[in-house]
């Protein structure tokens, strides 16, 4: 079997390449040659390319070394070597030196074949290696870059915690000076005698990562992991240590540092949540409990008012009973926004005219060394809101804000339309992708304590000066906004100020014309008939007095099925039904609905201190059904009253539409 | 390298590779070939257009003495890939030159990206050494010997 073989020669005389093309073949080559004697000659045959080259010392126009020296330029593994007439030792060695594989001196050529044999073998083993070496290099550079897609903190100990490789992320974190055990700590470090080392604030931190990467060296632990806070004065940030052991076999351990600030926030938001749900759903039961009381208290308070020969003194003292009850309404007034028991009244609402009206009363009220910017987007920015409610919201805020700045500062509000992406990172949690309107109001006030910050929108939580507030307005704001289907959310820098940022859920159509509420004075009866429908017997006496001062005739009813029985024998006389909503027998809604189908144009106002339910709510923004909300004053009702008997009542097409539930006790 | 004055008109590949590396496995599939003799190596994107358009260190260069291919890793520091990429094929004087990204992203974005840009081959690193070593060297000799460049 012979063995093919490319042999470049680099000789200027032809009998030379005679001598050593007779010697090759008689080895078991398939032989092919070829001749060179010039630079460029050479260079062209090393793209053909050969095996083996066979150079000459001394050339013309050319020398061995330079051929040499070309080779290796172009990273060429070639045999390379020199056959030359006399060459001194030193010049031998030189070649050698440089990389050739050999030397002969033409005139004693037996040893050719025997030497081309070894300088294959030698180029064979060289690439061999070469290639191992850069399969090698390959695979590391792959590593590496594995290891620096990890977004965590990497770091590789052996057996003795010294680091013996690192990735990006660690490197990163130990220039930037930020998490506590990953400052300063590079490749050789003991990073054992880091956590030794470890003085101040991380000392106890560090010392139980000690005690835990110890205990995964040792083989004690099958792994080990710690969460811990790392806060500096901008941001908070949590990390999670997580060491794991290497496969015993090489020993050591992987520490990784991974970032859960995202899921610490998450986690500490909802807990929030739940405890302000909680609150809040104790907060409803007594809020409804204590507006009945204040009912009573407040009109009995505001009929006795109306007697004509009142002493002054004991009017003023009533006075003082109505005001008091007053004050103790808007406060539950104020729980029930925060549990979202308030009935709200929806309408749609451009965010840019309002801010600017409310921006203008707010310089008029705020102290004159508090600056007022409004930065509002030059689109119209449009929610669905109710007017009065969210005013309360910003008035809250902005309150807020006036008393973080003592010493003045500026209040900015902002408002503007915001696209949360699919895939971006939320700016609060829970906030779904989509169109959102968002509202910012930043002071630049004392900033709120990071202790503080969880708390604040629990009710009855102040910092204010103990008496001074009764911690309801941040409890009023969260649930406000909650109510309408938005978020929000707050930062705090101590000495810097306090963000409060709100998401609505935008509305694409045009907003009506806002209607001005109506301030009608209390309106006197012509003698027509009420039939009242309410089962706390405190609250009907107190209303069915009212109702005979106001000169209505008033039919009283416990329960809806004993005002059934009233209105079927009273049906020509009664021109109003005035009924609670939580009744036992027959609840208010039923009544409505057993109502109708005697007298379909029925005139009826419900009385609640709930938000209705959906179907109830549908009830009501069908216009069929007029509401008023407890506590209510001498005024309200009467304009509620008034204004109920002005309208035309229900029609047989409205009614149509509404579903209607089956009777239920 | 060596002196790039005295190879100025034979530089065939612009090697645009921060890490040494990378650099030295790119070279050595190269040499496979006998594809290494006239390649140009630089470190950052910086430097890389600095080549492209003969400026800076650079600036004896003739701008229509393009190299016959580009091969480019998107991360780079100074002037990141996908930028050199851009720079190169929006100039009319530099369109023309042929750029391969040669990269271990398979991330999406810079795939769309770099051919909105104008790419003329997105290779990305195989896990084994022996592929990869095949594809520097199928897309040198494609690009160097295969493919018929306009005019120069």
């Amino acid at each position: 079997m012979t063995i093919p073989l490319r042999v470049l020669i680099l000789e200027d005389r032809a009998d030379d390449v005679e001598l050593v093309l007779h010697e090759l073949q008689k080895a078991a080559y398939s032989l092919e040659w070829r001749q060179v004697e010039t630079e460029t000659g050479y260079l062209a045959a090393l793209d053909w390319p050969p095996d083996i080259i066979l150079a000459d010392y001394n050339l013309p126009q050319f020398n061995a070394l330079r051929a040499l020296h070309l080779l290796q330029e172009r990273n060429l593994e070639i045999a390379f070597i020199v056959v030359t007439n006399s060459i001194s030792e030193e010049i031998a060695v030189k070649c050698v030196q440089e990389g050739a594989e050999d030397y002969l001196l033409k005139d004693r050529l037996a040893r050719l074949n025997s030497a081309v044999a070894r300088a294959l073998e030698q180029v064979k083993n060289r690439q061999q290696r070469k290639q191992a070496e850069m399969a090698l290099l390959y695979s590391e550079t792959l590593n590496r870059t594995i290891l620096n897609s990890v977004t965590n903190h990497l770091a590789v100990l052996d057996r003795q915690g010294n680091i013996i490789r690192v990735n990006e992320a660690w490197e990163r974190f130990a220039k930037e000076n930020g998490a506590p055990l990953t400052t300063q700590t590079g490749v050789g470090v003991n990073y054992l005698e880091i956590c030794r080392q470890a003085q101040g604030e991380t000392r106890q931190l560090a010392q139980a990562a000690l005690v835990g990467i110890e205990g995964v060296l040792s083989g004690q632990q099958a792994q080990f992991t710690l969460e811990y806070p790392c806060h500096s004065l901008v941001k908070d940030h949590w990390y999670l240590l997580h060491v794991t052991p290497m496969p015993s076999s090489f020993g050591g351990v992987v520490v990784s540092h991974i970032n859960i600030t995202e899921r610490k926030q998450a986690e500490e938001q909802l807990r929030q949540q739940d405890r302000l749900a909680v609150v809040g759903q104790l907060a409803a039961g007594i809020a409804h409990d204590f507006n009945n009381i204040l009912s009573v208290i407040t009109l009995y308070a505001q009929l006795l008012l109306k007697s004509p020969d009142l002493a002054h003194s004991v009017a003023e003292r009533l006075q003082i009973i109505n005001n008091q009850a007053y004050h103790a309404a808007r406060l539950i007034a104020q729980i029930m926004d925060f549990s979202r028991q308030s009935i709200m009244e929806p309408h749609p609402l451009e965010l840019n005219q309002f801010l600017k009206s409310f921006t203008a009363l707010l310089k008029r009220t705020l102290p004159e060394n508090i600056l007022i910017q409004l930065q509002c987007d030059r689109h119209e920015i449009r929610v669905h809101a109710d007017l009065m409610r969210l005013e309360q919201v910003f008035m809250n805020l902005a309150i807020n804000a006036r008393d973080a700045m003592p010493n003045g500062g500026t209040l900015t509000i902002q408002a503007s339309c915001q696209t949360i992406e699919p895939r971006q990172p939320l700016p609060v949690p829970g906030i779904a992708p989509g169109q959102w309107i968002r509202i910012v109001f930043a002071d630049t006030g004392v900033g709120i304590l990071r202790k503080d910050l969880a708390r604040i929108f629990e009710p009855f939580f102040s910092t204010k000066v103990s008496g001074k507030s009764a911690g309801l307005g941040l409890a009023q704001v969260h649930g406000i906004i909650k109510q309408h289907n938005g978020f929000i959310h707050v930062t705090s820098q101590v000495d810097h100020g306090t963000k409060f940022t709100i998401f609505l859920p935008a509305l694409s159509v045009a907003p009506d014309k806002v209607e001005a509420p109506t301030a009608d004075g209390q309106s006197i009866g012509h003698g027509e008939t009420i039939l009242v429908v309410e089962d706390e017997y405190v609250t009907r006496g107190v209303i069915s007095e009212i109702l005979q001062a106001l000169n209505y005739k008033v039919l009283l009813a416990k329960h809806g099925q004993e005002a059934l029985m009233l209105f079927e024998k009273h049906a020509n006389t009664i021109a109003l039904v005035l009924s609670d909503m939580i009744m036992p027998v027959m609840d208010g809604m039923n009544l409505y609905y057993q109502l109708i189908k005697q007298a379909p144009h029925v005139k009826m106002i419900i009385m609640t201190g709930y938000t209705p339910d959906t179907q109830r709510e549908d009830l009501i923004k069908s216009g069929l059904i007029d509401w008023l909300q407890k506590p209510f004053t001498l005024q309200q009702i009467s304009a509620a009253i008034q204004k109920s008997l002005a309208s035309s009542g229900a029609t047989v097409e409205n009614y149509a539409d509404i579903d209607l539930p089956l009777w239920h006790n | 390298m060596s002196d790039t004055l005295n190879l100025e008109n034979a530089i065939e590949i612009l090697l645009v590779e921060d890490n040494p590396d990378d650099e030295e496995l790119t070279l050595y599939a190269l040499a496979q070939n006998n594809l290494a003799n006239q390649i140009h190596v630089v470190r950052d994107g910086a430097a890389a257009l600095e080549f492209i358009f003969a400026t800076g260190s650079y600036a004896h260069r003739n701008i229509y003495n393009r190299p016959k291919l580009v091969i480019l890793d998107l991360k780079l520091p100074k002037v990141d890939g996908l930028e050199v990429l851009r720079q190169i094929k929006s100039d009319p004087r530099t369109q023309l030159t042929p750029v391969v990204v040669l990269t271990s992203s398979r991330t999406e974005q810079d795939i769309v990206e770099s051919y909105q840009f104008g790419v003329n081959s997105y290779v990305t690193k195989p896990i084994d050494f022996t592929q990869f070593a095949e594809s520097v060297q199928q897309l040198g000799l494609y690009w160097l010997l295969i493919n018929q460049p306009p005019v120069r």
